[in-house]
């Protein structure tokens, strides 16, 4: 009988622990959300829900530092500022009596030089005419002194008249397409 | 008060000009005459001038009728 009372007592003792095991484990998840609440929140890594949390855990910091990565939005921002292209002005092509008249006016160029150049210029009109009158001569051959002509003139002018010199160039293909032609050609001055 | 702007005028613009040397260098280049630059040179008269190349050519370049021409010598 005593040992049934003993036996008796310990399973009682054994079932009074299991209940306070038991009512324990119960409590704790309401103690502990704080734990679970941090890792899942953390995976997302919104920010505005952080900023409770963080005081009682110091681990936060790391993936806070993964923050930075919005910073690449704003780098495109600068980007499209950043081409500022500056138009400068270029000198406009100029005609055959143009360029006659400023060769003529310009200080750049002295009186032999200048007599010289409308001699060949000269020479050169003569030779377009033979070979408009009767197509004496050979075109290429005529092509080439206008572009030793044009290139003497241009450096004659590129130190003093750089403008003028770039609007030669400019008008180069122009002049000769109108000294080419027959019906442009008969409208020069003689 | 006239004449003396004038004549500034008349040096500005004659300082616009080339030098006569670097006019005669000029010419000898578009003829193609091999010259180095001009050593000295020589005005016999009006447009008429001897030329003393520093590789040794000498020229006469002077002006007949409207054409500029080039004689060695």
């Amino acid at each position: 009988m005593v040992m049934r009372i003993a036996a008796l007592r310990t399973v009682l003792v054994a079932c009074a622990a299991s209940a306070v095991l038991l009512s324990c484990n119960g409590s704790e998840p309401e103690t502990a959300p704080t734990e679970p609440r941090t890792a899942p929140t953390e995976a997302p890594a919104p920010a505005p829900p952080e900023p409770a949390a963080p005081s009682p855990e110091p681990a936060t910091p790391p993936p806070n530092a993964s923050a930075p990565k919005p910073a690449p939005v704003p780098t495109p921002l600068p980007q499209p500022e950043a081409p500022a292209p500056e138009a400068q002005p270029e000198p406009a092509a100029i005609s055959l009596e143009e360029l006659g008249a400023r060769i003529k006016a310009t200080p750049a160029i002295g009186a032999f030089s200048k007599l010289s150049l409308k001699n060949d210029i000269d020479d050169l009109v003569d030779d377009l005419r033979g070979y408009h009158e009767g197509h004496r001569g050979d075109l290429d051959d005529l092509h080439q002194s206008y572009e030793a002509l044009v290139l003497k003139l241009m450096a004659l002018l590129e130190d003093d008249e750089p403008d003028l010199a770039l609007a030669l160039a400019r008008s180069r293909d122009d002049i000769w397409s109108r000294l080419v032609n027959p019906a442009e050609f008969a409208k020069l001055p003689n | 008060m006239r004449k003396i702007a004038t004549i500034l005028l008349l040096a500005i613009a004659a300082s616009a000009e080339p030098a006569v040397p670097d006019d005669l260098l000029a010419v000898l280049t578009l003829k193609g005459k091999p010259c180095g630059s001009i050593k000295s040179h020589e005005r016999k008269g009006e447009s008429d001038y001897l030329v003393t190349c520093t590789d040794g050519h000498r020229y006469r370049v002077s002006i007949q009728g409207d054409r500029v021409v080039i004689e060695d010598k």
